[in-house]
């Protein structure tokens, strides 16, 4: 194997296990270590409406800077989320993996598909993400994050947890 | 989703007896959960009144449109060529497809996709296929888009009605029009641009009890615990008002909380919010724009299922007795500075819709209660607090901060509506 084809299998390695590792974190609610894999300057966005809108001029399901992600793990850490008592039980696959560019952070796309519980629904949920990994220190941290879900121009039930 | 108007084999139970189930203090679960009450009240309040459509901005050139419900049936709204808005049954009158599929939009004319049939945006018909054989009193003229019977706008707040008959609609906004008023006041163009979108959140809730929590303040601290809110807001001490205004509207008015914990004057503000005030006070001198600026915008129902929720419209709209789609969309002030416009987008998205972090605790209490209802069969909700010193009499009375003075004055009018005391709209 060349050192080049060796050095892109193991940025897919890299980049792979990251977001296995963060969808894991999501699913078990393990909001400290979830929130540590941002950078400072980190968004999180999740378009409303379709995926080419302008975060400026039209409405999201979530625009969060780091200031307001915080705040939203805050909350979800509370407890005191009636939404999200009991919690939703939550399990996601993460695939279709695909490195854009890789200098001077990965830009990845990825898909997942979201079986969220409750106990009075099952619901769906489904999107492609964006995804920009910046090394930082040896370690990847996320600067920006977008999740287009399929169903985001329609009617959708309550949003409480981490996509 | 279902036609909430087919579930006949729910209706077996006794005839509604509003009278017994609408009491001053208190009003009977089965208002909540019946389907034959569902079915009667589409008819009466939805059907038989004015109800928000759309703010015209959102239709602001000519060529745009959008589609609404209004009550349980689709419409579609149009600005044609000369700037005219029209509303329409989205439904080709030839054989019923919808003509209009997309949520919003932009086009020249309305092409049914079944067999061709053409219209203006004015709703003319335009253009048919194969246009022979109809019969011999057949005229292009008589097959336009049927018109929604009734359209009118206050201060770009565009109602509709299939009711014909409906009173006029500033009789219907009654003392509610004063909270539109404060609302577009606030832009130093006295207008407003609606038109980032609308987040929709379906809730398996009555609509009714969305009605009856939008001036309800008896609820933020322990409902909106999970939040950072300033507790110390959520008290009658702060002199603020709750207040039934008459025809089912409600207010819950905080001026007097807002001026006083705020005694802001002009100097103390910096960067856009003081543009923003500059910029009313080349309107309205600068007292009143200080004033104006601190008392902020109105929180209010507009009968029956418009919220103006301060700098933001809230929309529930009814899918069946026990389901509501809620739809939420921020204001923004024509005239205002820019970065006002964008931290507003930020702070209506941090409290709203299906992630925001308001929104879904609110609608897990509302299912809360629905659930509730659902699983009794006698069971009443109590709207006691403050009965016993509002002041004022008739539909028109105020009580304090906590009170549920608001919900009982839009029951009134239900209850005047569901038994034909009251005229429709």
């Amino acid at each position: 194997m060349s050192e080049r084809a060796a050095d892109l299998l193991l940025a897919r390695l890299r980049v792979e296990q990251f977001l296995y590792r963060e969808a894991r974190l999501m699913d078990e609610r393990s909001y400290d270590a979830w929130e540590s894999l941002w950078t400072d300057d980190g968004v999180y966005w999740v378009p409303a409406n379709g995926e080419d809108t302008d975060p400026e001029r039209d409405v999201s399901l979530v625009y969060d800077n780091r200031a307001r992600l915080t705040t939203r793990i805050a909350r979800l850490k509370s407890e005191k989320a009636h939404s999200q008592d009991p919690p939703s039980r939550l399990v996601r696959v993460v695939s279709n993996v695909e490195i854009e560019t890789s200098e001077p952070e990965y830009r990845v796309h990825s898909t997942f598909v979201l079986v969220e519980s409750r106990p009075d629904r099952r619901v769906t949920w489904a999107a492609r993400v964006a995804h920009h990994l910046r090394p930082e220190s040896e370690a990847l941290r996320i600067a920006f994050k977008k999740v287009v879900l399929v169903d985001n121009d329609q009617e959708l039930t309550s949003l409480d947890f981490l996509l | 989703m279902g036609s909430p108007l087919d579930s006949s084999t729910h209706e077996s139970g006794p005839r509604p007896a509003y009278a017994d189930w609408i009491q001053p203090t208190r009003v009977a679960g089965h208002l909540y959960t019946d389907a034959r009450v569902f079915r009667e009240e589409v008819e009466r309040v939805f059907d038989g009144g004015w109800l928000f459509l759309a703010h015209e901005s959102e239709i602001a050139e000519p060529g745009e449109l959008v589609t609404r419900r209004l009550g349980l049936r689709p419409v579609l709204l149009t600005r044609d060529e000369h700037g005219k808005i029209h509303g329409f049954a989205n439904r080709c009158p030839h054989r019923g497809a919808a003509v209009c599929a997309r949520s919003r939009g932009r086009a020249r004319i309305l092409r049914c996709p079944y067999h061709g049939w053409s219209f203006a945006l004015g709703g003319e018909l335009i253009g048919v296929p194969h246009p022979d054989g109809f019969g011999p009193g057949w005229k292009r003229e008589d097959h336009g888009l049927d018109p929604v019977p009734r359209l009118a706008s206050y201060r770009g707040f565009l109602f509709g009605s299939w009711n014909a008959q409906v009173r006029d609609l500033v009789s219907h906004l009654g003392r509610a029009v004063e909270m539109i008023d404060r609302l577009c006041d606030l832009s130093p163009q006295g207008e407003l641009s609606v038109r980032a979108g609308w987040l929709q959140h379906r809730v398996r809730a009555n609509w009714k009890i969305l009605a009856e929590n939008v001036c309800d303040f008896y609820h933020p601290a322990p409902t909106h615990a999970s939040s950072p809110l300033p507790g110390a807001f959520f008290d009658d001490a702060t002199g603020a008002v709750n207040r039934a205004l008459g025809d089912g509207h409600g207010e819950m008015d905080i001026r007097p909380a807002l001026t006083r914990r705020e005694p802001r004057p002009l100097d103390s503000l910096r960067g856009p919010e003081r543009e923003h005030v500059l910029a009313l006070a080349r309107r309205d001198g600068e007292a009143r724009a200080v004033r104006r600026y601190l008392a902020g915008p109105p929180h209010g129902l507009i009968f029956p299922n418009l919220f103006i929720a301060g700098q933001n419209l809230f929309v529930f709209h009814p899918m069946s007795a026990g389901e509501t789609s809620h739809h939420q969309t921020p204001v923004f002030y024509t005239g205002a500075p820019d970065a006002l416009r964008v931290r507003h987008l930020r702070r209506f998205e941090g409290a709203s819709g299906p992630a925001g972090f308001l929104e879904p605790d609110d609608a897990a209490v509302w299912e809360r209660v629905q659930r509730g209802f659902e699983a009794g069969e006698s069971d009443w909700a109590l709207l006691e607090r403050g009965s016993g010193r509002e002041v004022g009499s008739g539909s028109a009375r105020e009580g304090r901060m906590l009170d549920e003075t608001a919900a009982r004055g839009f029951w009134r009018h239900y209850l005047a509506l569901m038994t034909g005391a009251a005229a429709r709209g």
